[in-house]
Parts: C-alpha cells; sequence; structure tokens
C-alpha cells in the first residue's frame, strides 16, 4: 500500500468517527417528541390533543409511519392543538405509530401513539365490532363481531357462531367484501343473503364472528376461492391470505379471549354456519378442525370421511387423503363424530349441478368428482352423498334435508330451522329436528 | 489508527444502524456510500442552528441493506379500491415535463426556495425543488423517478398537499424512484405538490394529475374516471377501450347503466359491481369489446336508505323529480359522462359520433328505456330487456306520466318529447319465456297508485307473455312498429339470455348507419358459441 493510500483511509476513517458521532447527536435530536392526549384508533377517525403548540400555518407537512417507517395514508387537520387524524385504511391495533409533523421553520415533532381497537360494548343493545388485522397474531385480515344484546346475561352455554364471509363475487377491494360481511352482521339495518349467522346469534345470544377474508382476482376472473376454502386457496403460498384457514382460527382464539375479558365466556367449540362457497368452507374447515366444531349448517357436503370410495381417492377438499398435509395430522374421527351436521339444499337449486366453475381444485378433483358422480344432476348427486356418508358409517352425525319450492336460496323458514337446530344441538348428544317442508 | 478507534468506530456505527436512525433512507442500499447530499446549495446560509448537512449521510454509511427501512415496493400498500389505468397493471414512470406555472395547487404560500418569513424558530428548511418528469393518476398510484442527485438523501417524512389540504395517501421511494399511492380520487388537471423532508431540507416536486395520460389501443384498457361536479356528473364512470377501437368501424361509445342488483348506501359497492361489469362481465361491454368500441358505465347510487325512493338503477320517477343533492336528474349526469368520454377520446386521437349504443338488462333495461324516451337525441340503438315506457301521452284510455308515459315530461324535465330523434332509435327489446319480474302486484312498489291502476288497465293479466304480447301490440298501435323489435327467448326466466350475446352484435352492425334494420333472433336461449361470437364483430 502506497503511503497516499494509507494517508487518504486514515483520515476517511477518522472523519467516519467523527461523522457517526454527530450523527448519534443529529438524530436523536432530529425529532422532538411531544405528548398527546387521545386514543388513536385502529379503525376510525381519532383527535389528539397535542400538549406543545404548533402553529397551523407553519405546518409544512404531516405524516403517520408504522414503526417499519412505512407511511400510512390518512386525511390529517391541524386546529388549534386538535389534531385529527382519519387514516384511510385500518392501522393494526396494539401497534405503535409515529405521528410525524414538519414545520417550514424546520421543526420536526413526533408523537407516538398506540393504535386501538374500538372494543366499546354496550350491552343494552346489539353491537357490531370491527377487530382489525394483527398479522403478529396470525390474522392479517380484520375480522368483525357480532355481541347481541342479551349476551352478557344470557347464562346457558354459549358457542361462538362463526359464519366465513362469502361476498359473492372475485374482487380486489377489501372494502367491498367488508361492506358484504357488515350487510351480513345486520350493521346497516338490513341483513341479506347471509348464511345464518346473524339469526343463530341474536336468536341463541351469544357472538357472531365473520372474517373480513378477500377474494382476489385472477387473470382468467375465477379469482382465488378463498371464501371457498378450495384447494388452491389451501396452497397458495407468500400471499397474505395464505391458509386463512389457520387465520380464522387464531381470530376465534383472538375473539375469545377478548369476549372473556369483557365477561363474556365461552365453550371452546363453535357453531359454523355457511351458504355456498361459505358453506363449502365450513365443511372443508370442520374435516380438518374437528375438535374446534360443535355444530354446522350448511347448503353443501361434498367432502367425505374417507381416503378412498369406489376406488376413488379422496384428497382434499373431496376427503381425506391428504388432509395431513395441511394440518400435521391425522384426520381426527371420534371429534368429527361429535359434530352435529345440519345439511340442506332447495330442490330448484342447481348450483352443485356442474363442477364449480369458480372452485380449483385441479384436474385430479374434477375427474374424482366425475366418477364418483357422473354427470351430476340432482338429485342423483344429492342422494349419492347421504349414500356415501351411510356407507362409510357417519350417517348418525349428518341430518340432510330437501327445502321444497326454492332455488340457491335461503328463506327465513330455512333461518328458523337452522336456529332451532343449533339450539337443540347445544349439549353432549346429536339431535335431529323436523325441519319444514317447504321453504316459504 | 489505532484498533480501539477501528472498534469504536465499528460500535457507533453500529449503534447508528440499529437504534438512533430517525429518518429512513431513500437511496438505493447498493448505493455507494456518499458523503453528503449533492443536491442544490442551502438556500438560506444563515440556518446556524440547522443540523450538520453532513450528519445524515453519516447515518447513510451505516445504512446497509437489510436495514427495512426503505420501502419496498413488492409490500406496497395494495391500491385498495383504486383501479389500475389499464387492464395490465404497471404504472409507468415516464411522462410530460411538469409546468409548475400552470400551477392551480399550494397557495399556501411556501413558494420553492424561500423561507417563511413568518417563522420565528430562526433555523427554516432549506426548500429544494425537484424537477422531476413525471405525473400522477387520478385514480390509481403512480411512481416517479426521482433526479440523480438526489440518491443519497435521507427521508424523515412526506407529505402530499392539494392548496392546503392534505391529502392521504402512503409514499416511499426505492431506487431513487417515488411511489406514490392516493387513497382517495385526485383531479384531472390539478397539480399536486409531494414534499420530502430530510433533516435539513424540505423538497418539493409538483406534480400534475391525469385521468387518462395515455391510451394504448394495442390492448383492452379500463379507466376509472372520477366525479366532476363542475362537468355535470357527480359520480364516477368506468371508460373501458377494447383492443382496435382506433381502428374500429364502429364510431360510437356503448353505455350500459350499472345495475347492482342490490342495495347499498356505500358507493364503493356499487363501483365494485360496476368495475366487474365494465370489464367485460356485461351485455354492452362485452359487444363493445367484440365491436371495438368504447364502453362506459356509470358508478350511480342504489342507497339502502329509502330504497324505494332512490332507485337510481331503472330511472324511476322518484330519482327524476330529485331538484337537490348528488342524486338530481341522473340522465342528464350521463349525457355529461358521454361528453366527458367523448372528449377525452378525440384527445386521444378517437372521434366518435354523437349518438351512443345502449345495453340493459331488468332495471338498466329500464333506465336504458326511459333515457331513450327522454333523450331520443343522444341515442342511436338500444338493445335491452327491460321494455315498460311508451312514447305517448294516452294509450287505451288512459293517460300515461313518466315513468309510463309522457303525458308529463315537460314538467318533469322542460322538454317536449321529441318524436322526430325517437322514430330515429333503433330497438330491440327482449323477455325470456319464463320471466315472472314484470308481474305488476310485484312491481307495483317501484310506481305509485295510479300508475299501478294503469298497467292493471292495460294488460289485464299477471301472466308476463301476455303482458309482453300486448307490449308490442301496443308500439304498433301507437305506429311504432316499423322501429322495434320485440323477441322472446325460449327457455330462461329473469335472466340475460347467452343467445342475446350474439343478437347484439347482429343488432348493432346492422343499425349503425341511417337506416333501422330488423334482425333475425335466435330463440334457443342458451345457445352460445364462442368461437362465433368473438369473431363476429369481423
Amino acid at each position: 500500500m502506497k503511503t497516499g493510500t494509507r494517508i487518504w483511509l486514515a483520515t476517511a476513517m477518522t472523519s467516519l468517527i467523527l461523522l457517526a458521532v454527530t450523527a448519534l447527536a443529529g438524530s436523536s435530536s432530529t425529532f422532538e417528541t411531544i405528548k398527546a392526549n387521545g386514543t388513536l384508533y385502529s379503525t376510525k377517525g381519532s383527535v389528539l390533543t397535542l400538549q406543545t403548540s404548533i402553529a397551523e400555518a407553519d405546518v409544512a407537512g404531516i405524516s403517520i409511519e408504522d414503526a417499519s417507517g412505512n407511511m400510512k395514508a390518512s386525511e390529517f387537520h391541524l386546529e388549534g392543538s386538535r389534531l385529527y387524524i382519519n387514516p384511510s385504511r385500518d392501522l393494526v391495533g396494539g401497534k405503535v405509530y409515529t405521528i410525524k409533523v414538519f414545520t417550514s421553520s424546520g421543526k420536526k415533532y413526533q408523537i407516538k401513539a398506540t393504535a386501538k381497537d374500538d372494543v366499546n360494548i354496550n350491552h343494552s343493545k346489539d353491537n357490531v365490532i370491527k377487530i382489525s388485522a394483527k398479522p403478529e397474531k396470525g390474522y392479517n385480515y380484520p375480522y368483525y363481531l357480532l355481541i347481541p344484546k342479551g349476551t352478557l346475561e344470557n347464562s346457558l352455554k354459549k358457542y361462538m357462531v362463526v359464519e366465513p364471509n362469502n361476498s359473492g363475487y372475485p374482487s380486489d377491494s377489501l372494502t367491498f367484501h367488508e361492506i358484504a360481511v357488515r350487510i351480513h352482521m345486520h350493521d346497516y339495518g338490513y341483513t341479506t343473503g347471509g348464511a345464518g349467522g346473524y339469526q343463530v346469534a341474536t336468536e341463541l345470544k351469544t357472538p357472531l364472528l365473520m372474517p373480513v377474508f378477500p377474494r382476489p382476482t385472477t387473470e382468467d376472473g375465477a379469482g382465488i376461492y378463498t371464501h371457498a376454502l378450495d384447494r388452491e386457496a389451501m396452497t397458495v403460498t407468500g400471499a397474505d391470505y395464505e391458509r386463512v384457514d389457520l387465520q380464522l382460527i387464531a381470530m376465534i382464539n383472538d375473539a375469545r379471549a377478548l369476549l372473556a375479558d369483557h365477561g363474556i365466556a365461552l365453550e371452546q367449540k363453535v357453531f359454523m354456519v355457511g351458504f355456498s362457497a361459505s358453506g363449502d368452507f365450513v365443511n372443508r374447515f370442520m374435516f380438518m378442525y374437528p375438535e374446534l366444531v360443535k355444530a354446522i349448517a350448511s347448503s353443501t357436503s361434498t367432502i367425505f370421511p374417507a381416503a378412498s370410495y369406489e376406488g376413488v381417492t379422496l384428497k382434499y377438499p373431496l376427503g381425506i387423503a391428504d388432509i395431513k398435509s395441511f394440518t400435521g395430522k391425522p384426520f381426527n374421527a371420534a371429534e368429527f363424530r361429535k359434530i352435529a351436521k345440519f345439511i340442506y339444499t332447495g330442490d330448484q337449486d342447481r348450483n352443485d349441478e356442474v363442477t364449480n366453475e369458480w372452485d380449483r381444485n385441479g384436474q385430479e378433483y374434477v375427474a374424482a368428482m366425475r366418477r364418483l358422480f357422473g354427470e351430476e344432476l340432482f338429485p342423483d348427486k344429492w342422494n349419492k352423498k347421504i349414500e356415501i356418508i351411510n356407507d362409510l358409517g357417519y350417517g348418525e352425525s349428518y341430518q340432510f334435508h330437501i327445502y321444497k319450492g326454492i332455488g340457491h336460496a335461503i328463506s327465513s323458514g330455512m333461518y328458523d330451522d337452522i336456529v332451532r337446530f343449533f339450539k337443540a344441538n347445544m349439549g353432549s348428544e346429536i339431535k335431529k329436528i323436523t325441519p319444514k317442508e317447504y321453504a316459504n | 489508527m489505532r484498533r480501539s478507534k477501528r472498534l469504536a468506530a465499528a460500535a457507533l456505527i453500529f449503534f447508528v444502524l440499529t437504534g438512533c436512525v430517525s429518518c429512513n433512507r431513500a437511496a438505493d442500499p447498493t448505493d455507494p456510500p456518499v458523503t453528503g447530499p449533492s443536491i442544490e446549495p442551502s438556500t438560506d446560509p444563515s440556518n446556524s442552528q440547522a443540523p450538520d448537512p453532513t450528519s445524515g449521510s453519516t447515518a447513510d454509511l451505516g445504512d446497509g441493506p437489510g436495514t427495512g427501512t426503505t420501502a419496498n415496493p413488492s409490500d406496497d400498500p395494495d391500491t385498495g379500491s383504486s383501479v389500475g389505468q389499464s387492464e395490465d397493471p404497471g404504472t409507468k414512470p415516464t411522462g410530460v415535463p411538469v409546468n409548475p406555472g400552470g400551477d392551480t395547487g399550494d397557495p399556501s404560500g411556501n413558494a420553492p426556495g424561500s423561507s417563511d418569513p413568518g417563522n420565528n424558530s430562526g433555523s427554516a428548511y432549506d426548500k429544494v425543488e425537484l424537477k422531476v418528469s413525471g405525473y400522477l393518476n387520478t385514480t390509481a398510484s403512480s411512481q416517479v423517478r426521482l433526479p440523480d442527485s438526489f440518491k443519497g438523501v435521507t427521508v424523515c417524512g412526506y407529505s402530499m398537499k392539494l392548496g392546503n389540504r392534505f391529502v392521504p395517501a402512503e409514499i416511499s421511494i426505492k431506487n431513487n424512484v417515488l411511489y406514490i399511492n392516493p387513497a382517495e380520487y385526485l383531479k384531472d388537471g390539478s397539480y399536486y405538490s409531494i414534499r420530502i423532508f430530510s433533516v435539513d431540507k424540505q423538497y418539493e416536486l409538483r406534480l400534475r394529475a391525469y385521468d387518462v395520460k395515455d391510451i394504448d389501443f394495442s390492448k383492452n384498457s379500463l379507466f376509472l374516471i372520477p366525479a366532476k361536479p363542475e362537468k355535470g356528473f357527480n359520480y364516477p364512470y368506468y371508460l373501458r377501450v377494447p383492443r382496435g377501437a382506433d381502428k374500429s368501424q364502429y364510431k360510437r361509445l356503448m353505455v350500459e347503466p350499472n345495475n347492482s342488483g342490490r342495495v347499498s348506501d356505500d358507493l364503493e359497492l356499487h363501483r365494485e359491481l360496476a368495475r366487474t361489469a365494465a370489464k367485460g362481465a356485461c351485455l354492452g361491454s362485452s359487444t363493445a369489446e367484440v365491436l371495438a368500441m368504447p364502453f362506459i358505465m356509470p358508478v350511480f347510487p342504489r342507497p339502502l336508505t329509502e330504497f324505494w325512493d332512490n332507485y337510481y338503477h331503472t330511472l324511476s320517477r322518484d330519482v327524476m323529480e330529485k331538484t337537490s343533492g348528488d342524486g338530481k336528474r341522473v340522465d342528464l349526469q350521463l349525457i355529461a359522462m358521454i361528453k366527458d368520454a367523448q372528449e377525452l377520446l378525440a384527445a386521444h386521437g378517437l372521434v366518435l359520433e354523437k349518438k351512443v349504443f345502449m345495453t340493459g338488462f331488468s332495471a338498466s333495461g329500464q333506465f336504458v328505456n326511459r333515457f331513450t324516451v327522454l333523450h331520443p337525441d343522444w341515442v342511436k340503438a338500444v338493445f335491452h330487456g327491460g321494455f315498460t315506457m311508451y312514447p305517448t301521452d294516452k294509450l287505451g284510455g288512459n293517460t300515461l306520466y313518466f315513468p309510463l308515459g309522457t303525458a308529463d315530461m315537460k314538467e318533469l324535465t322542460g322538454q317536449e318529447f321529441n318524436l322526430v330523434e325517437y322514430k330515429k332509435v333503433a330497438q330491440f327489446v327482449f323477455t325470456g319465456d319464463q320471466d315472472k319480474n314484470d308481474k305488476i302486484n310485484e312491481t307495483a312498489e317501484d310506481y305509485n297508485a295510479y300508475d299501478a291502476k294503469v298497467m292493471h288497465d292495460l294488460y289485464k293479466t299477471e301472466d308476463c307473455m301476455v303482458i309482453w304480447q300486448k307490449k308490442e301490440q301496443y308500439m304498433n298501435s301507437l305506429g311504432f312498429g316499423g322501429n322495434i323489435q320485440f323477441h322472446v327467448y325460449k327457455g330462461i326466466g329473469h335472466g340475460i339470455p347467452p343467445a342475446s350475446m350474439h343478437d347484439a352484435v347482429k343488432f348493432f352492425k346492422a343499425n349503425n348507419g341511417a337506416k333501422i334494420t330488423k334482425i333475425d333472433p335466435i330463440v334457443d336461449a342458451w345457445y352460445f358459441n364462442g368461437d362465433e361470437y368473438w369473431s363476429s364483430g369481423r
């Protein structure tokens, strides 16, 4: 090494140290931390009262960032010492955010605030509560809770009702899926098209949980059928919507703890309802996690408790041949037998006739379906399903029923039956009901 | 240098790196370390209290790969409700130079390069204007390449403003590219100020927002155009430009009013359903794609609140009677959207005829039906399943008020019925032989008691097939038999027959000229041949 280079290096290293020291001082004094009163809500607008006044006219910029320094879109308005913050998308409850205020006079202020979910339960009415996504707790999407009036006073056994969301269309707008959830939760004062979760929860005075899972679009228009928990949804990796089954379990556990904190103790198992896509979700979920489920009501049942039948290998979501690859444990037949299952359809429902174009379970699945059900015409396919269940020796825990006079829809009479089914199956014994013959 | 000093240096750098950096480095982590920002010199050398300008760059020395403080585009927050400017996502970082002279933005007095005389701290920011080539999309995220001179600047925060108002947005920098993801629709033609705060400087970019910057006619594009109250529409609309629209012989807009089929006070639901439809999942958009015509669909509301008084998707009487608010005269708003789309396309070299083709089914069919009677001067041909309105004041001894007829059209709209133009509109209307949606007792809620009585008197039945035949007879008796073709598809209830997709193409092809031409329609509702259909535009 030449002397010149050595001198240059030494100089460089010395200045490096000096610079580092300066940076230490500089960065710690870059932002003046100021205190603020008020709550930063995760899912709605907030008002913080600043303890240090900042002249409105002097403000050159305001931003809010998460702990990683990612900016979050938000409206801001500073009025005297009151800072209005209205995030455009949810923050994560429990996480610390930094609100930065830059003034044209060169000052930089920061306010550290922990975002909170707005869990304010008024037991004299029905409550709809939104819980923000919490990736560190295992769920990347928000969920909603309905806590019906009278839940706190209800001294009977309480099973949380879980209805996986089903918005009917693929969409990359999570807001779109959230609106569907809120409609099914009766949050706008009316409900239509739900699978019965609202009716069961309000009748039995027990909480209802609905996740806000996305149903992403794809180039071919079919979308990823997360709402049906099909094979593609179960095998997708590297996306926020990876393994929504596990995310739902995380939500259930989170909700149970949250409700316990508010004096509402729930049974370990849950009631599940689903119609159409969400009916598939409930069925498929129940096969993987029977130890979590007390009873279900679903409009579909196309998964069977066997690894093969009539020489056809029944892989997920047709059976349990490879269920262990998803759950890490074998099919739990004993727990599965304990689940009371009400499976219904309308005599004019033709949604089950063809292998569903939205469902993407692979060619093997389609071939297996064809071998089991042939041309899949109603009522042959329906009867065959019952035959398989009975043949496998699981008929005891299933009740199948066809409503006359209805297609791919649920009537209020059917909701009544679903409520009665769960009411009858609060205990240890599996009970069947006498359902209505006609839907209307 | 002694070994301990080296260790101290290393420890300090590590400390700076892990514990104390309040600002995030903007530049590519793979960039070579720089010793100071090489942007313009400080404009205010009197800033004695300003932090050492070298301090930021020192932090940079330690800020190697993996610190995770710079935003990664793949982690970019999803664009949420924003819809890409083209169906193939991917915004272009290129654009025209910004013209600060045309600024409609920031009147706050924070002019770039000047210090604020009102501050009393004596340490005002150095303000630096960044000259960039780039623009903002009004309804999608945008990317702008920053000048090379910006590389290495340590960023403490961002802000986006229009005038005095903060615009909610997510902003980040990766590889010296600025990513801007606004959470609201921007205003076409407005200049937005984006500020990047470093330790000692406030950088500012001014970017103009565009609804449609470029149209690539070699592919299908979908644009969401935000509401423009100043141009007469208070709701957004979708514009779809199919591949080859620049070379199509059909120089018209195809228009289909949105029909959500459900109520919600949240416009987002209606927007998303309109997006799905406009992208191809509706009769009009699909036909437009086959004929390589541009297509628009409004995003009109259909609120839950007092829903029978707010059935916008049918253009009901209650809706037409609104005299104030965003929902006033949505028929005129649709015309304003048509004009806006025509102007926008003309600016991109696609000049269209004034009159449009229209499609609709059920609620949107009724909208088209009523719109045709109200504004025949805007309509060339219609193909829909929603015939309920007659172009007459009186029928069978009954006076027909809107929306059954034109008796009070002047009072309602200020315009007389335009018979001359109406007679020029080619109409094809259809129903399914099992469709029970037209029963008078069931549709009565959409009408007042008088109208319900009139309908009972006109049809004297609840049999929808008989009602349909009578509609055709009435139109014939009124002398419009040559203008309108009635058709029943067999084997379908209240749904859009796949066969109607073939017929719509056939019908509009036949009715692009001056003459009204009837077609030989398919009878089997479920007939559909994809190969034949997609090549039928040629």
